[in-house]
């Protein structure tokens, strides 16, 4: 191997002493020292470049000059030539290219900061479909609930909610069907202020069904109802009755009325028996998991599944500018 | 266009000649020269920084190899059977019959011992001592070092000095090598 090196580096000395020797002509340059072994090799390739000199160029047979049918069928102007509207066509998937990808980009970063969050799949398959209604139907129920409010004031407390009603049926509700049930504001919590007796709509609700017969009679049989509160004692049987509870969209509470307090399925005492005077507490009447809301900590998104599809878009767009720029 | 075809030209001949010694077929050399000067037209605007006879042999060059390999793959349309007439020029008004018939003798037996190269030598042999361009020129038409066009040269002149040593009766007396030993 060291031998084969050295013969390649001896060969390239000697071709430049011998290209250096022939190109003075025939004569050699008298300036290049060569080894005398080279010697009749360079008088040799001297003599045999003067004869290819002396080969006389062949003439073109006629003339290559183009014409506009040579260039014109196939020609379309180069990726720089392109000027104006034109040149924004030809350039819209690059410029599509960019935009997936500053996308792809936002969302990354939106997932790594925390500002989005993933969502699940459950809440997915639930909201992709009436994802837009059931911000509608929200907007719907919130507005119903403060008309309420406004119309027995400020002191009115809204209706309690009517239990046990699933929650895809929240999500898939149809606007006009939730401003029907906004009447029957089932979800979230209810502040209770023990030191007024007044109890407060803390947050909006998302739009329900109308209870339906089954549900009705399953409020009735629910620990909860008023003849279990009696029973147990934990507040005055006496002129106490359903009528004065409310737990449907027709029977509104008056003021002061007090709540019976519920979680976990568990009967609880009253504010004062847990907090005594002058605390608040939350009353949870939720029933079932809520569809999905944007929560404090971020908007929840289907993101890798976004991710990918923008990756996608971006790699697709681009590969068919390329192809367009080599074009 | 009208500017690109006074470059057009003005190295035709140049472009059809080197074309012409590689492939050795007028038709053939005729067409690869044609469209060397059209993709040159459509790809002018991706030379920059190399002079127009160099990047022409280029383009040149690289159709013709592409020709070469077409031919190699289709062995009975081999142009290198085909009759070949290079070296047939009018006489000019000065020259004698003689001196004439001889330079056509010469062209003839050199364009015989340029086929028997390999394509690489020939080219780099065509270019630099047939058509005279520089090393630099040379390198740049065929996308190789200054190194490489020297090797390459040499070889190829030492491949033609055997060729003649073994048709010396052939070339004309006075074209004849010196001190070489049949």
């Amino acid at each position: 191997m060291i031998f084969g090196l050295w013969r390649k580096r001896r060969q390239e000395q000697d071709d430049e002493l011998l290209s250096a020797y022939i190109d003075r002509g025939p004569g050699g340059d008298p300036e290049v020292e060569l080894p005398e072994r080279l010697r009749a090799e360079a008088q040799e390739f001297a003599e045999i470049a003067a004869l290819m000199r002396s080969v006389e160029r062949v003439p073109a047979p006629r003339s290559f000059a183009l014409t506009p049918e040579m260039v014109g069928a196939s020609e379309s102007p180069s990726f720089t030539e392109r000027t104006g509207w034109s040149l924004v066509l030809f350039r819209a998937p690059a410029i599509a290219a960019a935009a997936a990808a500053f996308v792809l980009g936002l969302l990354v970063i939106g997932n790594i900061a925390g500002i989005l969050e993933q969502e699940k799949a459950s809440d997915l398959s639930a909201t992709s479909a009436t994802g837009a209604s059931f911000l509608a139907a929200q907007a719907d129920a919130e507005t119903a609930v403060q008309d309420q409010r406004g119309g027995s004031g400020s002191a009115a407390a809204p209706p309690a909610a009517a239990p046990a009603a699933p929650a895809s049926g929240a999500t898939s509700a149809a606007p006009a069907e939730a401003t029907a049930a906004a009447d029957v504001p089932t979800a979230a919590s209810v502040t209770s202020d023990a030191s007024t007796g007044d109890t407060l709509l803390a947050a909006p609700a998302p739009a329900l069904e109308a209870p339906t017969p089954v549900m009705e009679s399953a409020v009735e049989a629910a620990p909860g109802s008023s003849d279990a509160f009696e029973q147990a004692g934990l507040i005055e049987a006496e002129g106490t009755d359903d009528s004065e509870i409310p737990l449907g969209p027709d029977q509104p509470p008056e003021s002061g009325t007090e709540l019976p307090a519920r979680s976990g399925g568990a009967l609880l005492p009253p504010d004062e028996a847990l907090f005594g005077d002058g605390e608040s507490t939350a009353l949870d009447f939720s029933i079932g998991a809520a569809a999905p809301v944007p929560d404090d900590d971020g908007f929840t998104l289907p993101l890798w599944q976004l991710e990918v599809a923008f990756g996608l878009l971006a790699l697709v767009l681009g590969g068919a500018a390329f192809a367009m720029k080599r074009r | 266009m009208d500017a690109f075809n006074q470059l057009v030209l003005g190295y035709q001949d140049l472009v059809f000649s080197v074309i012409l010694r590689m492939v050795r077929n007028h038709a053939t050399a005729e067409d690869i020269t044609q469209d060397a000067f059209i993709s040159a037209y459509k790809n002018i605007g991706r030379m920059r920084g190399v002079n127009f006879r160099a990047w022409v042999l280029r383009i040149a060059r690289n159709a013709t190899l592409d020709a070469i390999r077409r031919t190699d793959r289709r062995p009975e349309d081999s142009i290198d059977d085909q009759i070949v007439t290079l070296g047939e020029t009018l006489p000019s008004g000065e020259e004698s019959p003689e001196d004439y018939a001889l330079r056509q003798d010469l062209g003839r037996e050199i364009d015989r011992g340029l086929g028997e190269l390999p394509a690489d030598q020939r080219m780099v042999v065509v270019m630099v001592d047939v058509e005279g361009l520089t090393y630099d020129e040379a390198a740049e038409a065929m996308e190789v070092n200054i190194g490489t066009v020297k090797s390459r040269l040499n070889r190829g002149r030492r491949r033609l000095r055997e060729w003649i040593v073994a048709n010396v009766e052939q070339l004309p007396p006075q074209f004849r090598l010196h001190d070489v030993d049949p």
